[in-house]
C-alpha cells in the first residue's frame, strides 16, 4: 500500500502496526467485540446472575437443577457483549494551526492512531471534527476496512474559526447517542472555558479521556519587549509590555489552565494526558494505552 | 570649566534629542498567538496590580536623561569648590625657561619641573571662573589672551627649556591680575614690581666647559693644530675635574684638575694626533647638576698646506711675510704671468687688478693713488675690530699716507676698518670671499708692524674657511647657504627652512651637526659654553623661598587631589549605563 501522503506515511502506518501489536500486548485476553455491557440479558455465552422467574417469559433459560433443589423458577442471565462507541473530537479551530509542526497534525496523528487500533478491535469508532461546532464528522465505523476511510477523513480536514466546545457537543450529542468513550483531543483554549462542555459530557453520561496539546513554545513565549499580540482565532489584538514578572505570570496562568482541566478529569473519573508537540505521537498514545482507558 | 550656557544648551539639546528618539520608537511588532485568553486575562488581572509596568517606560526615559545630562554636564568640567577657592583671582604666571632651569635638584628632577609644578598648584588650587596667561622668557608662547585654567595647563605642559640667549621678561598689558613669575632667579631678567616671584633655586653643584676654540697653526706661532677648552667650577665647593678629549686617529687625552668655586680654567689640547674632523671634549665632575655644559664639539681643520699666489711687480714685505708662514706654499708670479686658470687656493694681488677675476678667495692690495691729507694714525696698541681678520691685530703708532679711492666699495663691502670715505680694509663675500686693502704698503708703515704677518694669517684662514660657521650657540642658527640637508651627531635629519639663500634651524645644546650641501660637508658644533649658564648658583633669589614651594611630599600631593565634580557625574553616568543595561536585560526597564 503505497502512499504519498505526508501526514500518514509508510512510516506512519509502521508505527501504527506498532502500537496495535503493543496495545494487544497490554490487554491480555482482549478480543474482538469483547466490550462488556452492564446491559444483562438471557443470552449470551457469560453467566452473569440468577433471577426469578416471571410469568410469560422464555422457559429455555430456566435453571432445572437449581428448580429441583430449591423448589424455585430462577432464571440464568448473560451479560451483553457490546461493541464500544468511540468518539473521537478532534479540535480544528484556527488555534490549532500553530507551531511547526502543527498542533492540528499531531491531533489527526493522534487520532489516526487511536482509530487504527479501535477499528482493529472492532470498536465503532465516530471521528468528529469541531471549532465553533461540529464542523466535519465520520458516522461510526467498524473493521480494519474502515481505516483508509478514517484517514482519507483525517486528510481532510482544515483549521479556521473559533473553538466552542459546548455547541460542539451538544451540536453532536443532542441526536440520541450511544453512551462510549468520548476522546477530545484540542488545545482547550475555548473562550467560553471547558467546564460547561465537559458538564454536558456528564449530563449524557459520556466517559472523556482529554488529550490536552500545546506547543511548547505557547507555554514559553519568545516574545520582544512590547508587543501586539494578536488572535489566530479570533483576529483580537492586546499590546502586551513583556517583563519577567509578567511571563512568569503567563506560565502559572498556563500551568494552572491545565491543572484545572486535570482536576475536573480527574473527579469525575475521567482521562487526561497533557503533552506538547514535541512528544513523539507513538507515545503519547501509549500513554493513553496505559491509562487502560481506551482499551478493555 | 566651559561656557555654562553652552553647557546648558547641550544638555537641553541632549534632553530633547532622546525624548525624541522615545517618541519615534517604532511601533511593536504584531506576534500571531494561538489564543490570547490566556493573555488577556493576565492583562485583565495585572492591569489592576502593577503600577511598576506604568512606571517602565517613564523609569527608562529617566534614566536616559540623567545619563545625557550627567555626561554634558561633565563634559564642561565642573569642579567642586572650596571655600579656599571661592574667590575668583585671575593671574598671568610668567615661567623661566632659560638654560639653568635645566638644572637638576637634590630629588632628582629639574628646577624647571619644580616650576611647572608649582605652576600647576597654582591653577588646580584656583576657582574655576577665574583665567589665566601663561608666559615664557624665551617667547615660545605669544599668545597674550587669557584662558581657562584648563587651557592655561594645557600650555604649560607645551613649554619647555630654551637654551638661547634671547632670554627676557615677557611685554605684558596692564591688566587687574596677579603676576607670578617662577624662576631659578639666575638669568638676569629685569622683572616688573608688583610680580610675586616664587622661587625654584636650589644650590648645586657644576663644572662645565666654559669656552671651546680650536687653533688651526697658521696664525699662530706654533704649527700644530691645537684646542683651547676653558673649564669653570660654577659650584660652590672646590670640585676634582676631568677634561677628556676623544676623536679618529688620536689616543683620548685625560686631564685631571682641581678648580675652585667661581674659577676657570683653560686647558691647552694638542691635536696633532687626531684626524681632521670633529672632536669631543667632556667634563666630568662628581654630582654634577647641569650635564648639558659637560659636553663639547670641535672640528679640527684641514692640516694641508695651503697655495698662495702673490702677484707682484716686487714687494718685499709681502714676500718675506708669506715665507714665514710655515702652512702656506707660497709662490711669487709676476703681474704679466698672470693667469686665472692657475690652480691656486688663494691670489694676492699687490697693486694690480687683473682684467679676469680669479675663481679663488683674493687678498687685494689696492694702488694707493690719492694722497691723504690727514694722514691716518692710530695710537699705541688699539685693537680694529672683531672681525677674523682683524683678530689679535693691535696696532701700535701706525700711519698711512696713501689711500685708495673710495669708489671700490660696493653695496657687497663690509668696511671693517676706517669709513665710509676712507676705507682702508673691506671684506666682500659674494661666490668667494675677498679682502680689499684701501692703501698702499709702501705708504704706510703697516708692514712693519709686529700684527702685519698675523693680519696675512687671519686673513688667509678666513678666506679659506667654509661659508659655515665653526662654531654657533643655542637656539637660531642661520647658515649662509641655500637648500643645506642638516644632520644631528645620531644621524637625524633636522627640520630647517630656507629663506633668502639662507638655511635656518633651532640648535639644541650640545650638538655636532654635519651641514651637507650636494657633495661639500662640513661640521658645526653647537656647545652649550656660556658663564650664563654654567655658573647654575649666581642667583638673585635665595633657596629658602624654594623649601616651601615645588617640592611636595606625596602626602601634600594626595591632600591636594580632590575629587572634581565632573568625574563624579562621569562615574555616576557609569553606573547609571549599568543599571539601565542590568534593568533593560531583566525587563525591568523597555
Amino acid at each position: 500500500m503505497e502512499r504519498s501522503n505526508t501526514l500518514f506515511d509508510d512510516e506512519f502506518l509502521k508505527k501504527l502496526e506498532y502500537l496495535n501489536l503493543i496495545s494487544k500486548q497490554m490487554v491480555p485476553g482482549h478480543l474482538h467485540g469483547e466490550h462488556r455491557s452492564k446491559k444483562k440479558t438471557n443470552s449470551g455465552i457469560e453467566f452473569s446472575d440468577y433471577r426469578e422467574y416471571v410469568s410469560g417469559e422464555d422457559t429455555r433459560n430456566v435453571d432445572w437443577r437449581t428448580f429441583l433443589r430449591l423448589d424455585k423458577l430462577l432464571l440464568r442471565t448473560f451479560e451483553e457483549e457490546a461493541d464500544l462507541p468511540i468518539y473521537i473530537f478532534i479540535d480544528s479551530s484556527a488555534s490549532m494551526d500553530y507551531g511547526n509542526p502543527s498542533k492540528f497534525d499531531h491531533a489527526r496523528k493522534i487520532a489516526a492512531a487511536m482509530c487504527y487500533v479501535g477499528l482493529m478491535n472492532q470498536d465503532r469508532v465516530n471521528l468528529i471534527g469541531f471549532n465553533s461546532g461540529v464542523d466535519k464528522q465520520l458516522s461510526a465505523r467498524r473493521g480494519k476496512s474502515q481505516v483508509w476511510n478514517t484517514f482519507q477523513f483525517l486528510e481532510a480536514m482544515t483549521t479556521r474559526g473559533s473553538t466552542s466546545m459546548v455547541r460542539s457537543f451538544k451540536g453532536f450529542f443532542s441526536s440520541r447517542r450511544r453512551r462510549g468513550l468520548v476522546v477530545v483531543i484540542s488545545d482547550f483554549l475555548d473562550p467560553s472555558g471547558f467546564e460547561r462542555a465537559f458538564d454536558m459530557l456528564r449530563h449524557y453520561r459520556q466517559d472523556l479521556f482529554a488529550v490536552h496539546l500545546y506547543e511548547t513554545e505557547e507555554r514559553e513565549p519568545k516574545l520582544p519587549d512590547e508587543v501586539l499580540l494578536k488572535d489566530a482565532e479570533l483576529g483580537t489584538i492586546e499590546r502586551v509590555k513583556i517583563t519577567p514578572s509578567l511571563m512568569d505570570s503567563y506560565r502559572e496562568l498556563f500551568d494552572s489552565h491545565s491543572e484545572s482541566i486535570e482536576a475536573y478529569c480527574k473527579k469525575n473519573g475521567w482521562g487526561y494526558i497533557n503533552t506538547s508537540t514535541e512528544t513523539p505521537f507513538e507515545d503519547l498514545v501509549l500513554q493513553v494505552f496505559r491509562q487502560g482507558r481506551f482499551l478493555k | 570649566m566651559a561656557n555654562p550656557g553652552l553647557v546648558t544648551g547641550l544638555a537641553v539639546a541632549s534632553l530633547l534629542i532622546i525624548a525624541i528618539l522615545y517618541w519615534i520608537k517604532p511601533p511593536p511588532p504584531t506576534v500571531i498567538v494561538s489564543s490570547s485568553i490566556l493573555w488577556t486575562r493576565l492583562m485583565r488581572e495585572r492591569k489592576r496590580s502593577s503600577i511598576l509596568d506604568k512606571l517602565r517606560r517613564l523609569l527608562s526615559i529617566l534614566i536616559a536623561c540623567i545619563i545625557a545630562v550627567f555626561i554634558v554636564a561633565a563634559s564642561g568640567g565642573p569642579e567642586l569648590i572650596s571655600s579656599e577657592e571661592s574667590e575668583i583671582k585671575n593671574a598671568t604666571i610668567v615661567m623661566d625657561n632659560s638654560g639653568t632651569m635645566a638644572t637638576l635638584t637634590r630629588d632628582g628632577s629639574t628646577r624647571w619641573e619644580h616650576a611647572v609644578e608649582v605652576a600647576r598648584e597654582i591653577l588646580m588650587g584656583s576657582h574655576p571662573s577665574a583665567e589665566f596667561l601663561i608666559l615664557d622668557t624665551s617667547g615660545q608662547i605669544v599668545s597674550r589672551v587669557a584662558n581657562t585654567k584648563w587651557k592655561a595647563l594645557e600650555e604649560l605642559e607645551k613649554l619647555s627649556i630654551s637654551f638661547g640667549d634671547n632670554v627676557q621678561y615677557p611685554v605684558l598689558r596692564s591688566r587687574d591680575a596677579r603676576l607670578v613669575f617662577i624662576s631659578d632667579g639666575v638669568s638676569s631678567i629685569a622683572v616688573p614690581a608688583m610680580t610675586e616671584t616664587i622661587s625654584v633655586f636650589e644650590p648645586a653643584e657644576n663644572v662645565g666647559i666654559t669656552s671651546l676654540t680650536v687653533s688651526s697653526g697658521l696664525s699662530e706661532s706654533a704649527s700644530a693644530p691645537r684646542g683651547f677648552v676653558q673649564v669653570t667650577n660654577g659650584s660652590l665647593n672646590v670640585k676634582e675635574v676631568v677634561i677628556g678629549v676623544s676623536g679618529l686617529g688620536g689616543k683620548n687625552t685625560r686631564e685631571s684638575l682641581t678648580l675652585k668655586p667661581d674659577s676657570s680654567v683653560t686647558s691647552v689640547v694638542d691635536l696633532t694626533e687626531f684626524q681632521d674632523g670633529p672632536l669631543r671634549v667632556s667634563v666630568t665632575s662628581v654630582r654634577d647638576a647641569f650635564p648639558k655644559d659637560d659636553l663639547a664639539y670641535m672640528v679640527k681643520p684641514l692640516s694641508s698646506k695651503s697655495k698662495v699666489t702673490l702677484v707682484t711687480s716686487g714687494n718685499v714685505y709681502l714676500e718675506s711675510a708669506l715665507e714665514a708662514m710655515s702652512n702656506v706654499e707660497f709662490s711669487v708670479i709676476e703681474t704679466e704671468s698672470y693667469d686665472p686658470m692657475d690652480v691656486t687656493d688663494v691670489y694676492i694681488f699687490d697693486r694690480f687688478k687683473p682684467e679676469i677675476p680669479p675663481s679663488v678667495p683674493t687678498l687685494e692690495f689696492l694702488i694707493a693713488e690719492q694722497s691723504s691729507q690727514d694722514i691716518v694714525s692710530v695710537g699705541s696698541f688699539r685693537s680694529l675690530g672683531d672681525h677674523p681678520v682683524l683678530r689679535g691685530v693691535t696696532l701700535s703708532d701706525l700711519r698711512i699716507e696713501k689711500v685708495s679711492s673710495p669708489s671700490f666699495i660696493t653695496d657687497d663691502s663690509e668696511i671693517l676698518w676706517g669709513d665710509i670715505e676712507t676705507p682702508l680694509l673691506i671684506a666682500k663675500i659674494l661666490d668667494k670671499k675677498s679682502v680689499q686693502v684701501g692703501f698702499s704698503l709702501e705708504g704706510s708703515n703697516f708692514p712693519l708692524q709686529p700684527a702685519f704677518p698675523i693680519f696675512l694669517a687671519n686673513t688667509i684662514d678666513w678666506m679659506l674657511e667654509s661659508n659655515v660657521p665653526a662654531f654657533v650657540k643655542q637656539g637660531r642658527v642661520v647658515i649662509p647657504t641655500d637648500n643645506a640637508l642638516i644632520l644631528d651627531l645620531d644621524g637625524n635629519s633636522i627640520e630647517a627652512n630656507v629663506f633668502d639663500g639662507h638655511t635656518i634651524f633651532h640648535a639644541i645644546a650640545p650638538n655636532l651637526y654635519s651641514i651637507r650641501q650636494g657633495s661639500d660637508r662640513s661640521w658645526m658644533p653647537a656647545n652649550l659654553t656660556n658663564y650664563n649658564y654654567t655658573l647654575v648658583n649666581k642667583s638673585r633669589l635665595n633657596s629658602g623661598a624654594f623649601s616651601g614651594v615645588g617640592i611636595k611630599s606625596d602626602d601634600r600631593l594626595n591632600e591636594q587631589i580632590k575629587p572634581n565634580l565632573w568625574s563624579l557625574l562621569v562615574s555616576i553616568s557609569l553606573l547609571l549605563v549599568a543599571l539601565e543595561w542590568f534593568t533593560y536585560h531583566r525587563r525591568i526597564t523597555v
